[in-house]
């Protein structure tokens, strides 16, 4: 067990370096910082959630370097693209985050961030498994090979018609587009990312694929070049407020600098359309999360207001208390000894438990899908190490 | 005193310089495995540079309804 200096919570190295190391792979193939799948493994493995959030930005910050450096050394990365988006992306998260603390106010933040997520995180599964089945069944009745999508009606739309100056060529996607269009789009996506509280790239990923028309590998590194920017910005923000646990976030770091080689290095080995395959699976098994986080919700509402109320009866802030209710040991003794409602106790303990389902539903999910890329790297290394064999057998015979 | 009381001090001290602290260190750190992993995967016989895409030949044709390679 390892002392973390500014929490003071004593944590075993080893799930924070698969965590790191998971996430690194799978964020280094979809062009994600993942704080979707770090924040609730964290808190599965017993970190406490006010620290989970600033760790997970704070270990970005330095994988994203790790996979950026990877995929535009494979010329997957769009500078041009990336930074112009930055601009609407900063101005949209900050109006984004607002909205939040207004939503918030009024109470409602909590459910309308999960009704957000399970639109989006269903839309996406839903259309990019349609894309994905209609490219098979074209493949079945051409009989040519279905490898990457470019391009759709919306892009093509915005392409023309958004042609205000001024207008930029990108060399690495062979396109030219109205910087005015990727503001707008880095607007969206920062807005909704800013409502949701996470990095965007969930967001920022089909939105290059599907608004600007880039192909699909185009759109993982470019994003992973922002994502750069924004895991850089939560560092700082979260590292200024205390809320960085430093000692986890290097051991992440570990394994998720190992774990981005991987999950990057296997973009090279596949088809887009497969990237696309496997980015649906991973929304279907988010939004199961999510829709689960949203049933237990539902538990909270029967005790949060009266054990708040006991907690700042006993002297306790509401920010602390605020806190003390994720943990069960404390709860548990306040509500049956001190609030003396065996009914709260069922309560939390109920939707306690459907809450880990949800983390350990997105957990088992990534580690199958990490596997499933490593997989996909060893099939490929080990193609193209025969195929080389192959040319220089043919080379020697030639000679 | 280790290197991580050492940020723990420095955030009780000075908090922006603790968080201006945290991405430069995290994008060193990043960075250096970068460096080291390059040499790794490159060593396993990996190709590491540009390569053929599979939509490469698709870029450079003009605007279709619907393209697919």
């Amino acid at each position: 067990m390892m002392h973390m200096p500014m929490s003071g919570v004593e944590m075993a190295w080893w799930p924070l370096l698969l965590i790191g190391f998971t996430v690194g792979v799978v964020g280094g193939y979809f062009g994600l910082g993942g704080a979707w799948l770090v924040t609730p493994a964290l808190n599965l493995f017993g970190f406490p959630m006010v620290y989970a959030v600033g760790t997970d930005m704070a270990h970005v910050a330095g994988k994203s370097v790790v996979s950026t450096f990877r995929h535009w050394k494979f010329g997957h990365v769009s500078v041009i693209i990336a930074l112009t988006m930055l601009i609407g992306t900063m101005a949209g998260v900050e109006v984004g985050a607002q909205s939040l603390m207004f939503l918030n106010k009024k109470g409602l933040a909590g459910p309308v961030v999960r009704y957000i997520y399970m639109v989006l995180l269903f839309s996406m599964f839903f259309f990019m498994l349609k894309e994905y089945l209609q490219a098979k069944k074209v493949e079945k009745i051409t009989g040519k090979e279905v490898k990457d999508l470019v391009g759709n009606k919306v892009s093509r739309w915005i392409q023309k018609n958004l042609d205000v100056w001024p207008v930029i060529y990108c060399k690495t996607a062979r396109m030219r587009i109205s910087v005015w269009a990727l503001i707008f789009l880095g607007i969206f996506t920062g807005f909704v990312a800013g409502i949701l509280g996470i990095g965007g790239g969930l967001l920022r990923v089909p939105a290059l694929i599907y608004l600007v028309g880039v192909p699909t590998k185009i759109a993982v590194g470019t994003d992973l070049f922002e994502v750069m920017f924004s895991g850089a910005y939560g560092g700082f923000t979260y590292g200024a407020k205390g809320m960085v646990e430093l000692l986890a976030a290097s051991i992440m770091l570990c394994g998720a600098a190992v774990g981005a080689q991987f999950g990057t290095i296997c973009t090279k080995y596949v088809y887009g359309i497969t990237i696309r395959l496997v980015y649906a699976i991973c929304c279907f098994f988010a939004f199961t999360s999510v829709v689960l986080k949203q049933v237990a919700s539902g538990y909270v509402k029967v005790y949060e207001k009266g054990i708040l109320q006991v907690l700042q009866a006993q002297g306790i802030s509401n920010t602390k208390a605020k806190i003390m209710i994720q943990y069960p040991e404390q709860m548990q003794n306040y509500m049956l000894n001190v609030a003396h409602r065996p009914d709260w106790w069922q309560a939390f303990q109920t939707g306690y438990t459907i809450n880990m389902i949800g983390c350990a539903v997105i957990l088992t999910a990534a580690c199958g899908v990490c596997s499933f890329i490593i997989y996909l790297l060893v099939v490929g290394i080990m193609k193209e190490k025969r195929e080389k064999r192959q040319m220089d057998q043919a080379a020697k015979s030639g000679a | 005193m280790s290197f991580f009381e050492w940020f723990l001090d420095l955030h009780k001290s000075n908090p922006i310089l603790a968080g201006a602290f945290v991405p430069l260190y995290m994008a060193a750190v990043g960075m250096a495995f970068a460096l080291v992993a390059d040499i790794v995967v490159r060593l396993m016989g990996v190709h590491l540079g540009d390569y053929k895409k599979e939509y490469d030949d698709l870029l450079d044709e003009p605007a279709q309804e619907n393209k697919t390679v």
